[in-house]
């Protein structure tokens, strides 16, 4: 609710003074309105996304090669000058990832309206500045002074919202795609430093283990009602924490015995399928940068 | 519960009630592409002298003693899963904690930097909360400045011989705030504000997330607190053998 009440505000301040008032507060409201429904049901961890990666249709392509369109588009999102190629660019990896990749448009607009209100939020702050007379597109009195929103104030924030956004897309483009698994093992073959990998390794194994434990110990207290009241609540949950961190650290002197009673020495040893580079992934590949390109040296001129 | 932990909840709910904002409140990142590539490779390029000290520092600890990985590596999956898991907050919004303070004061802040790098690269890759181009930037707030306040504060508390509940709450409370202030300043220095330049902007961002982050950070604070409780009266091997309890304490 106060997400759709704060998007409508931002939406409205970004856009104030450059288009009619009628539409611009349709605009607003319907834009809070869809928000506030979308966020309403993210009930997604970790797995969601875990989950599709290893479903996505490009699982098969090589990691390096989708690391490294990813890395460049990034690059290209940061670069553009103007909103709306930023826009088109971000829509761009949205279409290709959800038709190409075929991850479910809801999944996808769900797993973007998340950060898309913490962005707008932020947006908020970019947008109203304090100034001693009611200057600018928008100015309400405020504390012997005026909050107003000045004209290039507004130009930044829509840049940076939509760039972030074009980012943002490129990233899930990536995330959606690639198993965090294959992601390790291309950060070994790039030299990263041992330990580094072993520790990645191990967290992203041990993580869904605590998050299964954490859902049983959880439904536990629960039903329990050990979340029937606020202060129950905090303290159920460190309670809860607490035991979740014990229940760890006690596995970790199983997990050792089975490791070492298999010869473990400091090393994690996985045997991988190589993923060659194949001829069509070299194509989206490639159309993908060429029309980021396009786009950023377009929104130079 | 003691007479002063329950005094401190009441007053952590007061505080909450009247500053907690009813939205979704992630642990403060700086969203993918919202720094400019500048601000991006400068801050990515002051992490590093931290996580090259913090990999030399695990590399220890591992040829030391090798169950030593195992611990740290549950204790970041164990940082990564509260830091993605909502903690309760009044009106039905959700919030979540950093954790770094914990991990800096169980194991130090130069582990905590590479736990900080590992679990910030996970959750942009699978709760898309941060990103890639902003992961220099975040690590300096969260796995850098935090855990290293964070340690000094538990440090000099200890040194001092203020109450261990206290010196706790102290260090995770002020860790997760200064993290709150850092990333505020980082938003500011790469948005200056048209007319006030850089602090008129740093104000601005604080004020906008301050509903979220204050009670965020006595929450935070207080769960550290009774989860470093839990683990001293049921984990005290564990603890031991991370080193956080001395031989023979």
């Amino acid at each position: 609710m106060i997400t759709g009440i704060l998007t409508a505000l931002a939406l409205f301040s970004l856009l104030a003074g450059r288009i009619p008032f009628l539409p611009l507060a349709l605009l607003s409201a319907a834009g809070g309105l869809v928000l506030a429904l979308l966020s309403r049901h993210h009930s997604h961890g970790p797995v969601v996304i875990d989950q599709l990666a290893h479903r996505s249709a490009l699982g098969q392509a090589s990691t390096g090669w989708k690391a490294l369109v990813c890395c460049l588009l990034l690059v290209m999102a940061l670069n553009i000058r103007h909103p709306a190629a930023a826009l088109l660019l971000g829509l761009m990896a949205a279409v290709f990832t959800i038709l190409g990749a075929g991850v479910p448009l809801g999944e996808y607009l769900s797993l973007l309206s998340l950060p898309l209100s913490f962005l707008l939020l932020s947006g908020l702050a970019l947008l109203w500045g304090y100034s001693t007379a009611p200057t600018g597109m928008l100015s309400v009195p405020f504390g012997g002074g005026f909050l107003t929103v000045a004209a290039e104030a507004q130009t930044r924030a829509a840049l940076v919202t939509a760039r972030s956004v074009g980012a943002l897309s490129c990233l899930y483009l990536l995330a959606l795609t690639t198993p965090l698994s294959r992601l390790v093992s291309l950060l070994r073959r790039l030299r990263m430093p041992e330990v580094l990998l072993q520790l990645m390794t191990l967290i992203y194994r041990y993580l869904f283990l605590l998050l299964e434990l954490h859902r049983t110990m959880e439904d536990a207290a629960a039903s329990r009602l050990g979340y029937a009241a606020f202060p129950q609540g905090v303290r159920t949950t460190g309670k809860v924490w607490g035991g979740l961190l014990f229940r760890s650290l006690h596995r970790t002197r199983q997990y050792f015995d089975a490791m070492e009673s298999r010869c473990y020495d400091g090393r994690l040893e996985f045997l991988e399928r190589p993923l060659p580079l194949r001829g069509r992934d070299l194509v989206w590949g490639l159309g993908l940068m060429l029309t980021g390109l396009a786009l950023m040296v377009f929104s130079w001129r | 519960m003691s007479k002063w932990e329950m005094s401190l909840l009441r007053l952590s709910a007061l505080l909450s009630g009247v500053l907690a904002v009813p939205q979704t409140a992630w642990a403060m990142h700086i969203m993918e592409g919202y720094l400019p590539g500048s601000a991006c490779v400068l801050w990515g390029a002051l992490c590093l002298p931290f996580v090259v000290g913090g990999v030399l520092a695990i590399r220890r600890t591992a040829a030391r003693q090798p169950r030593g990985m195992l611990l740290l590596a549950m204790a970041g999956a164990f940082i990564f899963v509260i830091s993605s898991l909502k903690i309760p907050s009044v009106t039905g919004s959700c919030s979540h904690m950093t954790g770094t303070g914990l991990a800096a004061i169980l194991f130090g802040p130069l582990h905590a930097t590479v736990l900080g790098l590992i679990v910030l690269l996970f959750q942009a890759l699978l709760l898309a909360h941060g990103g890639l181009t902003t992961l220099g930037a975040n690590t300096f707030s969260m796995a850098v400045a935090g855990p290293v306040v964070s340690w000094a504060v538990w440090q000099l508390c200890r040194k001092g011989g203020v109450n261990r509940k206290v010196s706790v709450f102290l260090a995770a409370f002020l860790g997760d705030l200064l993290t709150y202030c850092v990333t505020s300043l980082q938003l500011a220095l790469a948005y200056p504000s048209p007319e006030g330049g850089v602090a008129a902007s740093a104000v601005s961002f604080l004020g906008v997330f301050a509903p979220t982050q204050l009670p965020l950070a006595v929450i935070e604070g207080i769960l550290t607190v009774l989860i470093i409780m839990g683990m001293e009266s049921y984990a005290q091997p564990e603890l031991r053998e991370i080193g956080f309890i001395r031989e023979g304490a």
